[in-house]
This record gives structure tokens, sequence and C-alpha cells, in this order.
């Protein structure tokens, strides 16, 4: 018989006919309870994430710090597919790491506006628009996590619809590129979804869509 | 007898402490064996036919489109079908009793039809109730029958008519088809007689369209396969049903049929064509669960009867998963998104047209710019179209709209009475 949690009597075997909750075969339950075999060791944090080419962040994780993917799997292929990009052009994707952080940044100066759009918007946010200069050759687009230790450069906190790591825009001297690190959500950009972790070159005027009702107007100044 | 199959769309992920779980089901009819269509089954149609005074203005130019109209559709009935005309004015008079469509009948019907007069008023509650009643003898004779009518109107009700009660006792015995002919009729009528009889509601703005409008009812009527179809709904003990709604191809609620509540509800849908798709929204409160705890929801079936054991078809299953894993139980699920966009479409468009009767452009503008910004959203080019006649778009991304000084009435009544068609997801 199997087994209701709150201890029903269910006719059904897959979920509680009564409460709904998922019933456990005793066999299962048995597997449950005992002890999680050992994770592999995770591999050194020589070179970068397989996934969105991110440097490895401490030694001792098993997790990519930009992306979230685990290292192991994504090497082996068995991250989930919304996490590894189908076949990213090995040039587009490679390109920016090749950028040496140091190298000086940007003949162009750029920045980006943030607007709320849309009647899901708070009000006193529909009014205002928040202007974030991109100063550095790499900001993050995100909401702030203290859990996580999250601080986006460019800090959206209000929609929740944007994934706490949403994106990066990296500034180089011909230009800003968007890299979407696989939110939960997706980025728009001028209307059309853009792919997850490849990066893809923006130009002057672009709107980014992304949450519920935040829009980035990226600008030349 | 088509076979259905059905598919749920949903994001079962949620936060700690949440108890609203949305999922869109999507039903598909199809023949049982490939390549063949089902047959349709037996079909009665009642028509029922304003022909107060008004029908008669300006040279009874409607009256005379509406009796080929009437002609039209009547030569398209199939000799097995069973029909019916009944003429609406103050009160309900049947023209041509409920037969067979043998050719000799549809004759003789025909004729009747070409010879009739208009005057008298409006009270389209005796002419649904008439109908009622012929349905009814109809199914006591011959078992069961796709029971369909359609109504023409081209007015309103005259001072107190006790619609609701009449649809009350109308909905479960046939489904009814509502179109308005002209600018005088209400929309809001002709909605409520489509929203509670299953049936679809249109304007036709041009008399000359009505023959062309009646062919196509019929012609989808003669394709109904199956009739009363109810969606089975199950639910966990203390759960509740915020709404359960059609949501394609048009925005329909449905209403649990009198004495199914508790764990177990059905929600009737018609009769269904032997090869289409409709969708549903389900939006049901349950009891937060622990974290790491699945649950099942809510469980969706078809049954083609009110019986208990019914068996059930094309079952589907709403979960709910409780985890604190932001990045799963942040996603908005597309499809579900996709219909409540359209439900806010629809709404725009309806306080839009409202505010604006009422005089307060402020709010019209408001409304019908927003309803510009998400018909561009969601590439419903059909209802830009619509919108056109109504505003001047100045920016169709923000939602800037002007609205226009000189307004076609029909204009205003076609976006109205087609707000609630929605688009699929492809």
């Amino acid at each position: 018989m199997p087994h209701c949690p709150q201890q029903h009597w269910s006719d059904t075997d897959d979920f509680c006919s009564v409460c709904g909750l998922a019933l456990e075969a005793p066999v299962a339950a048995a597997a449950a309870s005992a002890p999680l075999p050992t994770p592999t060791p995770p591999a050194t944090a020589a070179g970068e994430c397989p996934v969105c080419h991110a440097p490895r962040g401490a030694a001792d994780s098993a997790y990519c710090e930009e992306c979230g993917c685990h290292f192991e799997l994504a090497a082996q292929g068995l991250a989930s597919a919304a996490l590894v990009p189908v076949e990213p052009p090995a040039s587009a994707a490679r390109e920016p790491a090749a950028v040496p952080a140091s190298e000086p940044v940007a003949t162009l100066r750029w920045d980006v506006e943030a607007r709320a759009l849309g009647d899901d918007a708070p009000a006193e946010l529909r009014a205002v628009a928040r202007v974030f200069p991109l100063d550095l050759p790499d900001q993050l687009v995100g909401r702030h996590s203290a859990r996580r230790g999250i601080q986006p450069e460019i800090a959206l906190d209000d929609d929740d619809g944007i994934s706490h790591r949403h994106a990066r825009l990296r500034v180089h001297a011909d230009g800003v590129e968007l890299i979407d690190l696989g939110s939960a959500n997706g980025t728009l950009r001028n209307g059309t979804p853009v792919p997850a972790q490849i990066p893809l070159a923006l130009h002057d005027g672009d709107r980014l869509q992304l949450g519920r009702w935040t829009e980035l107007l990226l600008r030349q100044r | 007898m088509p076979t259905f199959t059905s598919q749920v769309f949903q994001n079962p992920y949620l936060p700690r402490g949440a108890d609203e779980v949305h999922a869109i089901v999507s039903v598909q009819a199809s023949a049982a064996e490939a390549g063949k269509a089902a047959p349709a089954g037996e079909l009665a149609f009642g028509l029922l036919l304003d022909v107060s005074g008004s029908m008669g203005d300006d040279g009874a130019e409607r009256l005379r489109c509406a009796k080929t109209a009437v002609v039209e559709a009547l030569e398209l009935l199939r000799e097995d079908c069973h029909f019916f005309v009944v003429l609406g004015r103050e009160r309900a008079e049947t023209l041509v009793l409920p037969q067979r469509a043998t050719a000799a009948n549809r004759a003789a019907a025909i004729q009747a039809v070409r010879a009739l007069q208009h005057g008298g008023g409006t009270r389209m509650s005796t002419w649904l109730r008439l109908a009622q009643q012929h349905f009814e003898a109809l199914r006591e004779s011959r078992g069961a029958l796709i029971c369909q009518a359609l109504l023409l109107t081209d007015g309103k009700n005259d001072g107190q008519d006790d619609l609701e009660a009449a649809l009350r006792h109308c909905a479960g015995v046939f489904e009814c088809h509502a179109r308005g002919v002209g600018v005088d009729w209400q929309v809001a009528e002709l909605r409520l007689i489509g929203q509670r009889l299953l049936g679809t509601v249109d304007i036709v703005p041009e008399p000359a369209l009505l023959a062309a409008d009646f062919r196509a009812i019929l012609g989808q009527a003669l394709e109904r396969a199956v009739a009363d179809v109810r969606l089975r709904l199950w639910t966990p003990q203390g759960a509740s049903v915020l709404y359960c709604r059609q949501v394609a191809p048009e925005i329909l609620d449905l209403a649990p049929a009198s004495g199914t509540t508790g764990q177990i509800r059905d929600y009737p849908t018609g009769s269904w064509a032997g090869r289409e798709t409709r969708d549903y929204h389900f939006a049901l409160r349950v009891k937060p669960g622990q974290l790491g705890q699945r649950m099942l929801a809510g469980k969706v079936g078809l049954v083609l009867s009110e019986a208990p054991d019914a068996p059930r078809q094309a079952e589907a299953q709403v979960l709910a998963i409780w985890t604190d894993d932001e990045e799963r139980t942040a996603v908005i699920d597309r499809t579900v998104a996709h219909y409540t966009g359209q439900g806010e479409l629809a709404q725009a468009i309806q306080e839009g047209l409202a505010a604006r009767q009422a005089g307060d452009a402020e709010a019209a503008t408001r409304k019908l710019g927003r309803a510009v910004q998400l018909a561009a959203a969601h590439g419903h080019d059909a209802t830009t179209r619509l919108l056109r006649r109504v505003v001047d778009i100045v920016d169709e991304r923000e939602g800037t709209v002007k609205l226009r000084r000189e307004i076609d009435e029909a204009d205003a009544m076609a976006l109205d009475t087609r707000s609630t068609r929605t688009r699929r997801l492809a």
C-alpha cells in the first residue's frame, strides 16, 4: 500500500487521492534514507567554466559563480539543456575572454537607462528613469542577494522577474556586448529573445526587456 | 467519436508559503483513425430570428438580407439533421416546428421564411425559452443530439427582460451563437448569451454580410462530432478553484455544473468538432506544503457524461512543488504568461471602450493605449487593426494613443465583441 505522509487512505498510487501529496512507495522511501553517494571531488580551479567561459572562482567550488552550472556535469554534457548553448560559434564565444581586463577601455562611452514600463510596474517607478554608466569593462545586471553575495553593478532590485545574476554587459573599444547568463525569464533585445550564454553585439539605441517590466536603453554618451 | 489528448503548461515550483497554482491545460480532439475525420454527430439546429419593427427600417434591407441568410443556411442542412425556426418579437412564435431537414420540409420552411413580416418589440428571453422547449422535446424523442442555435437581433431588449433567468434554464440544453446586425444592439446582452450558452458572439455591421456569416456558423455546427463534453477537475481536500477559464480560441469563463462541488467539479464545455484544440487556464488555491514536498494540485480529464464513474479521457496533472531555489520559482511559464497577457488585453479594450462611452476621455486613452501596447507585444495584428479604427497610434511600444474624434460606432462594437478572441502561441 502506498504511504501518504498524512496517513490518508489513497486509492491512487502516485499522489494521495485525498490530500494530493506525492506518495512514496516503501522501496523508494528506503532508498531515500540511504546515505547519499559521496560526490566526486571537483576539478581544480584552473581554466574557465565550460558553459559561460567565466574564470573559475574559489578552488573548492563545484559550481560556476557566474552561471551556476555544475562544472563536472557540464563537462560531461549532462547539465540542463537550458544552460548549455546549442553550438555557440566558437569565435564569438571565446572572443570576450580573450580581451584582457587590463586593456584600456572605451574610446566610446556608454550608459544604460533603466525604465519601468507597463501597468504591472509600480506607479512611483514608472515616472523615473535611472541611468547607469558603463564605466567598467564588464558589469553584472541583476538583483542584490545578501545570502548569495551577489552585488550587481546594474542592480534592478524592484523587479523580481529579473534573475539575481541575469546578464553581463561588456564594453570593448568598438562597442558593447550582452551575455544573458541563462536567466530564468530570459532577455529580449528589441522584442526578440536572445540566446543564453552567447555574446551578442549591441548598438546605440538598442532596448533590452527583462523581468516583469524593466527596459534598458543603451546609449552612447 | 474523436479521441482527446491533453498537455499541461505550468511552472510547478512554488516558493515557501505560496498557495496559488496556475496552469494552462491544452486539450486537443483528433480523429480516432489517422487520416479519417470523426463522423459528425446528429445535429439539431434552431434559428432564432429577430423580426421586430426595427428590422424593417431603412426600406427593410435588414429583414430582406436576414431572410436570404436563413434560406441559405437551411439549404446547407443535411437530411439527417433536425431544425426549427423561431420568430422573435416581444413574444416568441414558432414559424417552423422541429422536424427533419428533408428536401420537402426545407422547401416549405423556406417559403414560410420568405413570406414573413416585421413588426413588434424585442424580448430575447422569450425566444430562448421557446427554443429550449423545442430542443428538450427533440431530445426526448431522439435521444442525444448536438443542439445548436443561432440568434440574430438588431436591437436591445425592451425594458425589463429577465435574460439571466432564461439563460439559467437554457444552459446545458443547447449552445447559442449570437449575432447583432447594425449598431443598435448591446454588446453586453449578446456577450452574456454567448458566455452562458457557450457560443460565439459577433457583429455583422452590414446586412449584406449576414448570409456568409450564417453559412460559416452552420458549417461549423455540421462539423460537431460529440455533444456535452465536460472537463472534470479533481482537487485535493481543502483546495479551492479561483477560476477555470477557456482562453483559446476565445476567452470564456466556465462555471461548474450545478451539483458538482467538493473535490470533483464538472465544467461543461459544450460540443466539440472532430478536430480542434481548446486551451484552459486553471487557477487553484491549495494548502501550502513543506519545502521539498510534491503535491498534485489538480487532475483534469474529459468525460462525455455526467455519471460520476464516466471514463476520463486525456487526464492531465497539475503539480505543486515547494522549493527555496529562486531560480526555479522565479520562472514564469511562457504559455501562462501569454494567456495572462491576452486576458489583460481583452480587459483593457472593454474597460477603455466603456470609459469612452461614459465620456471619460482620460481613462479611455490610458486603457486603449495599454491595449495597443499589449496587442503589439503579443503580435495580435487583428486586434491592432481594429484598435487603429478607434484610436490614432502615436507610439505602439509606449502605448501612446490619441482618441479619434469621429468613430464609426460599428468599429467600436467590433473591437468590443472581438476583444475576447485570443491567439495561440506558435
